[in-house]
């Protein structure tokens, strides 16, 4: 009978005239026999437990018998095997436990439905909780702590959930959408910002003091934010809108011959392997050589494992041909006039428009356009100012 | 008289004969398996012939290849191919396994 009953069971063969005996005191001693086998009339065969041998030996030196181990328990043979193997077994095991620590890690962390800043603030809390890629699972804290100590920590979001998925964490976000901030201003005046001509003025609250087509300076009064006359005087915070008539001088320059670069298009690429100071060209040896001028773009490849890098690395010299080329502007004048426009969009707020332009002065010395331009904007020039009450 | 009283316990209880005296119970499953419950040990044990001590009698099993299958202090299995079980007198010691 080859097949065997357990991990534990050894296979036993007892010699002596008094096996019966024995094995009687065997039952006393509730030690269980299994498949007990006459092999001839002095002799019988069982299998028992490993761990029972110690008593079994007993009975057997008690009654007179000899004992015998036919062949070892699986666990036993598992371990000679183990022993005479030893590296295997350390390999197996190893592998055992890098597939059980991979596993537990997390290799992703995915949030949905939060704004860029919310996501950001939100990606440091988890951070700081343990919960990135490359953290482990066992060294978070249940998802119920997450939640609630995102909740706690996290401004702006009115519900955050967690949802584990193998090793993938998600977390579903419901922003707060907060309402707009209501406009219902304190007690002040609307003055101007700058000088101007007012084109057009709209009171939505508050008296206005001033007309079309008049002068202001900066600091005037606009849109009162008293209303009512004498006793009945009542402070408000003065809206509406106010649009006047600017003026601006911008000062362009611009050279007369200007020089342009271009790329023609052709490229030699240079491999080199960097090892400590020194550098051994591997591919492309004549590629800095190749053009009279060139664009030279860098990369250096280097491998690091664990913020260690090893101490060489591949580098990559681009060479890019270039060629050089002057221009001489025909419509210099038309260039200036266009680069000083746009530096006047990019200053003005958006609702400001451009009335009109001027050139006032123009002249060209040392190869170079000077440009002196006038504009014409219009744009809202009220600027609050807040009444002090109780004076 | 403990004897007496609990044959007389039984009686009025009707319960199986064996759950309290010490009587042997026998379940055979066929020709090849007997379950002896109760036992007071083996006796003698070959291939063709085992006996047990069972209460104040002797039994006597025969047939051909037969293994324990496992022996627990109150319970015992037998396999293989059992032909004739017959009770004898008990013969005091155990020990002489040539019968």
């Amino acid at each position: 009978m080859g097949k065997h009953k357990g991990w534990l069971s050894v296979r036993v063969r007892m010699t002596g005239e008094r096996v019966e005996d024995a094995v009687n005191e065997c039952i006393r001693t509730s030690l269980v026999l299994t498949d007990v086998k006459r092999v001839d009339s002095r002799c019988a065969q069982f299998y028992v437990t490993s761990n029972s041998l110690g008593t079994l030996e007993d009975i057997a030196h008690r009654t007179g018998c000899t004992l015998e181990t036919v062949s070892p328990s699986k666990t036993d043979r598992v371990k000679t095997t183990a022993t005479r193997r030893w590296g295997m077994a350390a390999g197996l095991g190893l592998f055992v436990l890098t597939l059980f620590l991979l596993s537990k890690m997390i290799w992703n962390v995915n949030i949905y439905g939060a704004s860029p800043p919310l996501q950001d603030e939100l990606e440091n809390q988890l951070q700081e909780m343990g919960v990135k890629q490359g953290g482990f699972q066992f060294l978070v804290p249940d998802a119920d702590m997450i939640q609630s100590r995102l909740m706690e920590e996290v401004e702006g979001a009115t519900w955050i959930g967690m949802q584990q998925n193998g090793t993938t964490f998600q977390f579903e976000v419901a922003q707060q959408s907060l309402p707009e901030e209501t406009d219902n201003p304190s007690p002040r005046h609307l003055t101007a910002s700058k000088t101007a001509v007012i084109q057009r003025i709209f009171a939505e609250k508050g008296k206005p003091v001033v007309q079309e087509n008049e002068l202001v300076h900066e600091g005037d009064l606009l849109i009162s934010g008293y209303i009512g006359e004498g006793e009945e005087t009542e402070a408000v915070g003065a809206a509406g809108e106010v649009w006047g008539e600017t003026w601006y001088e911008v000062t362009v320059s611009l050279p007369r011959e200007r020089l342009q670069e271009t790329l023609t298009g052709k490229e030699a690429s240079a491999f080199k392997l960097r090892l400590f100071q020194l550098n051994l060209p591997i591919w492309g040896f004549q590629a800095d050589e190749q053009f009279s001028d060139h664009v030279l773009n860098q990369k250096e490849y280097q491998l690091s494992v664990w913020n260690r890098s090893f101490p060489f690395s591949l580098r990559i010299e681009n060479y890019q041909e270039r060629r050089t080329t002057s221009q001489d502007t025909e419509d210099i004048i038309t260039q200036t006039k266009k680069a000083a426009t746009t530096r006047m969009e990019r200053y003005l707020p958006e609702e400001a428009s451009i009335i009109s332009e001027k050139i006032l002065h123009e002249n060209a010395r040392n190869g170079k356009v000077k440009l002196v331009m006038h504009y014409k904007v219009l744009e809202d020039i009220k600027s609050e100012t807040p009444i002090i009450q109780g004076e | 008289m403990l004897e007496q009283w609990k044959s007389w316990l039984t009686e009025k209880l009707t319960v199986p004969e064996d759950v309290i005296t010490d009587t042997p119970r026998l379940t055979m499953i066929g020709q090849h398996h007997l379950l002896v419950e109760n036992h007071h040990g083996i006796r003698s044990f070959f291939e063709n012939r085992i006996e047990l001590h069972v209460l104040d009698k002797e039994l006597i099993i025969k047939g051909e290849q037969f293994v324990i299958k496992k022996i627990h202090p109150e319970e015992l299995l037998i396999a293989g191919v059992i032909e004739e079980i017959t009770y004898g007198q008990r013969k005091e010691g155990g020990a002489d396994g040539k019968t």
